[in-house]
């Protein structure tokens, strides 16, 4: 289902948050939520993107479709560089390019209808009589599993795992070809969780959607996704073909990562150990060389200096880790 | 081992509001052993963290009340107890983490003049003494600098950090039991697992019993030895965590398993337990799990199910286990 041709590709993506520095002479500081990544998102995939809390992975997905400007680098949707584009242009764009959000409470109007929630991009996008649009809230209503005699109702009358739906079913309203789902189960009970997951699945199906999935949910994404991006302090340090990836983990990150997960499995042998010492640095002021090697047990001198740059030391895995040094050859960062 | 530290006998807490009551916690029994975790298990809503609250009596009242039950800690019931002896408890015997380690420090005190406020009151001890256990106790927790440290602000302080702080607040009088209620919810995986970790260390090295309320299967299977399910208030299964996760018995249980993905599975789709949780004030006739449940017959449509202990000592409830469930199958065929 997933083709070799590129949906959306980002050219080494910046976005630099300035922080007020408290210094008079200061040097000017800023936080590196997203510092120089390339990747490429293929249409019809998933590609997930993990990482711990300040790792930069909301940015990245926002900043991707420009809903932030970047500070730097390019993003070509379909061929098209997107970051050439004025206000008009870009909102035309918007109707291939959407997004889904984590909260469920926060991100739905709550003096809107549901209708008129589902509707309102063709509002923005002056799409639609008012008659068409009606009808076209009833028939998303019905794909996302809600039923269409709510259209009426406010959303603080469902429950979460509803209004994600009409999160979803908002988000598909302008039939987007790209579609960032930013923890969109993140604020789900298990149950209600599954029911997500298989419907965003089932969508991706119908619709031909190519998804970036965000989640700090390593078990989700593994399960919802294609490839996996690893990010963290703002910088892509492994990427891979899900199963590779889990197989052949490359980035002592990554591994420190999986090790994490709490398995289902009680026997004394899985038994949960702390991976990582030590808490997430600043990301205002990120270790210098490597920001993982403050935490990274196969830290060298060098790791603490230089940067390492990204690598394909298999074919489509990428690795940012100086242990491959030599290894593959290294990512052309035009 | 088998010395019972906690009994919670019939427990009943309702929360009394302008919609009706909400049978927020409803019947349920547990026992812990000395040194021994319990994990409490359920979705939003099921009553878990009320169970916690009710044990050392924070449910707020109005409009929460403990309607019915027993807690017996070593014997004592609390449920008896003053409000002033519940104090010297709380702290001294039982102590509580939550989820929330951003709010739940206050955050114009140092962390130091915090956990020392908890052993100054609790124990006969001068104001340099209790700084020093203050130290020791960041240490123990595994807070690096712990001399330095004693002097930060909670905001200072990263969320596993605070956690740990508000670990040590609750170890400072070495209580018996531990409860902790969604202890690594807001905490990233890695840090989390440190956590998990101490929590484990803890109980091995001073013998305080846990119970440890998550609604992530994953975590109770790391750290508990037994497991209550609980579900719409009711306990629906409990027993030890080998066979809870290798033979779960009832349906929500088992769906419960198989709903979460796991990485090592190759599944296509997930398992969906259809609809959503009940509403607590309006809970439907017989069994609550009833409107979700696969197997779900005219029995467990009209019926409550109680709460059967099997001959393995594993309690469940759901009909399938009773012998009336035997005679309706029967007629079937």
């Amino acid at each position: 289902m997933t083709g070799s041709e590129s949906l959306l590709s980002v050219h080494k993506l910046r976005k630099w948050f300035p922080v007020k520095s408290t210094a008079l002479f200061g040097e000017k500081q800023y936080v590196k939520a997203v510092n120089d990544i390339t990747l490429d998102i293929r249409r019809g995939e998933t590609l997930g993107v993990v990482g711990e809390s300040g790792c930069g992975k909301t940015t990245l997905g926002r900043t991707m479709i420009r809903l932030i400007e970047p500070t730097g680098g390019r993003i070509v949707f379909e061929g098209k560089d997107l970051t050439g584009l004025n206000e008009k242009q870009m909102r035309l764009m918007r109707k291939d390019l959407q997004i889904m959000f984590q909260d469920p409470y926060g991100s739905l109007n709550p003096r809107m209808t549901v209708g008129d929630i589902i509707t309102e991009p063709y509002v923005f996008q002056k799409m639609y009589t008012k008659k068409e649009r009606v009808e076209k809230a009833v028939e998303l209503m019905k794909i996302c599993g809600l039923d269409p005699v709510y259209i009426r109702r406010y959303p603080h009358e469902f429950s979460g795992g509803q209004r994600q739906r009409i999160g979803i079913a908002r988000s598909l309203a302008l039939r987007p070809k790209f579609l960032v789902c930013d923890e969109p189960v993140s604020a789900l009970d298990v149950s209600i969780q599954s029911q997500i997951i298989n419907l965003l699945m089932d969508l991706q199906q119908e619709f031909g959607l190519t998804y970036l999935f965000i989640s700090h949910n390593l078990s989700v994404v593994y399960h919802m996704v294609d490839r996996i991006a690893v990010m963290y302090l703002g910088n892509l340090v492994e990427l891979a073909d899900k199963e590779e990836l889990y197989r052949d983990t490359a980035h002592p990150y990554t591994r420190a990562l999986l090790k994490s997960i709490p398995s289902l499995d009680f026997r004394e042998e899985h038994r949960l150990r702390a991976a990582l010492k030590g808490d997430i640095p600043s990301p205002i002021n990120p270790p210098k060389g490597c920001v993982f090697h403050t935490r990274c047990e196969s830290c060298t001198e060098r790791c603490r200096t230089q940067t390492p740059p990204l690598r394909e030391i298999a074919p489509r895995h990428m690795v940012a880790c100086h242990l491959y040094e030599g290894q593959g050859k290294l990512v052309e960062q035009q | 081992m088998s010395e019972k530290l906690l009994q919670v006998k019939n427990l009943s807490t309702y929360f009394y509001t302008d919609e009706g009551v909400v049978y927020a916690l409803d019947d349920v029994s547990f026992d812990l052993e000395k040194g021994e975790a319990l994990g409490i298990v359920g979705e939003s809503g099921s009553g878990k963290s009320v169970t916690a609250l009710s044990i050392i009596r924070l449910v707020q009242s109005p409009p929460g009340r403990i309607v019915s039950g027993e807690v017996l800690l070593q014997g004592e019931d609390l449920l008896k107890k003053s409000a002033r002896e519940m104090r010297r408890i709380r702290g001294e015997k039982v102590s509580m983490i939550f989820q929330e380690p951003m709010t739940a420090l206050n955050p114009v005190f140092t962390v130091g003049q915090q956990i020392m406020e908890s052993i100054l009151i609790h124990q006969h001890k001068s104001k340099k003494e209790a700084r020093e256990q203050a130290v020791e106790m960041l240490r123990m927790v595994g807070i690096p600098a712990p001399e330095k440290r004693v002097d930060d602000y909670p905001h200072q302080m990263s969320g596993g950090m605070r956690q740990r702080v508000m670990i040590a607040i609750a170890l400072c009088c070495n209580p018996q039991l531990l409860i902790c209620d969604e202890p690594t919810t807001a905490l990233d995986v890695t840090i989390q697992a440190q956590i998990l970790e101490l929590i484990r260390d803890i109980r091995e090295r001073l013998g305080t019993s846990v119970i440890l309320i998550t609604h992530d299967l994953g975590v109770v299977a790391q750290v508990a030895d037994r497991v209550m399910i609980m579900y719409a208030g009711k306990a629906m299964e409990y027993g030890t965590v080998r066979e809870i996760f290798t033979d779960p018995r009832h349906p929500y249980t088992a769906a419960l398993l198989r709903s979460i993905p796991v990485i090592e599975n190759k599944t296509e789709r997930l398992h969906v337990i259809r609809g959503m949780v009940p509403s607590l004030s309006k809970r439907p006739e017989g069994c609550l799990f009833h409107p979700r449940c696969d197997e779900a017959c005219e029995l467990c449509r009209t019926k409550r199910p109680e709460l059967v202990t099997m001959a393995d000592g594993r309690q469940v409830r759901c009909h399938k286990y009773t012998d009336e469930w035997e005679g309706q199958h029967n007629d079937r065929q």
